[in-house]
């Protein structure tokens, strides 16, 4: 009798392996796309950030970058050229007024050297306009925050500017913070 | 009003008629952007999902369907969220949470169920029913971002999604949070409840 359901049982076994060994190989093919894609969208989006930092910078962007994951950002790249080095990054600033991703050329001590926005996004925040964010970095540009007295005053130019300046001086102080370490690895 | 009208093959909208799948379109939906991308991932993953899975029901043993349809939706939605990222950064940074948890939107999950029962629903009639969501979705988004922000965030490639401004001072701003998706929402199902019962069908 024991003998009788221990060789019933073997052939369901196997088609058990077999059916668990199909349901793996399709899970596994799914993973393979699935981190196929990735790779192919994270090396467009590299490949965006390094021309605009070779744009930005005017210099020559390392061929490795530096995997950071820090707040708003991924990467920090090297900048080589005539004189110090130099490093940059793309980072991800947001608020509740908007959201912008800006270029960012940092000296090997933390030091921000140049930031150009790259573009921003304001969808779905009726308190948010475009030009938040550049008005606020872009202080001594061609569109100066505060462009005048009086609109300094209004409630939702101070509180966007509070907004957008605690932002980006959050993301700056991490992407400094980024820089120094790289830097220190590098020396 | 004659019996004949009755008994025509319907499709209730999902969203206006059933009430499913509102998660995206009343609590991140607020502009039209938004609206379209999060309204076309739930489409799709419920349209490929419905179309794939009666076929793919016969290489998956019983006891493995539900797991591996699951699996199949979470892929689709990374799948959907990577696509999404590559045609706007800042619009799939935005909507961060939302774009993977279409795996999981109630229409779906749906067209998962129908998908591994025998004999459900035919292909005409989800892509029918899809169809209805995305343009919702997307009706819905509109409604919120034109009077709530006054102005039409457009989907477009690229760093910097385009807006339009419709309106300088928007008359309803409260439209732009997620009690306002509620409100449009249901102002809408209520309209679309009034023409349903006037050509005589009775909704669930």
């Amino acid at each position: 009798m024991s003998a009788d359901k221990s060789n019933k049982g073997i052939p369901a076994k196997k088609e058990t392996l077999a059916e668990n060994a199909v349901a793996a190989a399709f899970l596994g093919l799914l993973a393979v796309l699935v981190a196929a894609a990735g790779l192919l969208v994270g090396s467009g989006a590299e490949r965006e950030e390094r021309k605009a930092l070779a744009e930005l910078s005017g210099r020559r962007v390392a061929p490795l970058a530096t995997a950071v994951g820090g707040q708003g950002f991924e990467r920090v790249y090297g900048l080589e050229g005539k004189g110090a080095r130099r490093y940059g990054a793309v980072a991800l600033v947001g608020t509740p007024r908007g959201s912008a991703l800006a270029a960012f050329v940092l000296a090997a001590d933390g030091e921000l050297e140049a930031a150009r926005l790259l573009g921003e996004g304001t969808a779905g925040q009726p308190y948010s306009r475009e030009g938040w964010f550049s008005e606020f970095l872009g202080r001594g540009a061609e569109r100066a925050y505060p462009r005048t007295k009086a609109a300094s005053r209004s409630p939702e130019a101070l509180s966007g500017a509070t907004e957008s300046f605690a932002a980006t001086a959050d993301l700056l102080e991490s992407l400094s913070a980024a820089v120094r370490r790289v830097a220190e690895k590098k020396e | 009003m004659s019996m004949e009208a009755r008994r025509e093959p319907f499709t209730p909208d999902p969203l206006l008629g059933a009430l499913i799948g509102l998660c995206p379109v009343v609590a991140a939906s607020d502009s039209l952007a938004d609206g379209v991308i999060l309204g076309l991932g739930a489409a799709l993953s419920a349209l490929v999902l419905g179309l794939s899975l009666p076929s793919l029901k016969s290489l998956m043993p019983a006891r493995l369907r539900s797991p591996m349809a699951f699996a199949l939706a979470a892929g689709l939605a990374a799948l959907y969220g990577l696509a999404a990222e590559a045609y706007s950064p800042l619009l799939a940074k935005g909507l961060g949470i939302y774009l993977p948890l279409v795996a999981v939107n109630c229409l779906v999950l749906a067209s998962l169920r129908r998908g591994l029962r025998p004999g459900e629903d035919s292909a005409l009639g989800l892509a029918a029913t899809v169809f209805l969501y995305f343009l919702v979705s997307v009706l819905v988004a509109g409604l919120r971002e034109v009077l709530g922000a006054g102005r039409l965030t457009l989907p477009t490639p690229g760093l910097s999604p385009r807006s339009l401004l419709i309106l300088e001072s928007p008359p309803l701003r409260l439209l732009v949070a997620p009690a306002g998706g509620f409100m449009v929402l249901g102002c809408l199902a209520a309209a679309y409840r009034l023409v349903q019962r006037v050509r005589g069908r009775r909704l669930p």
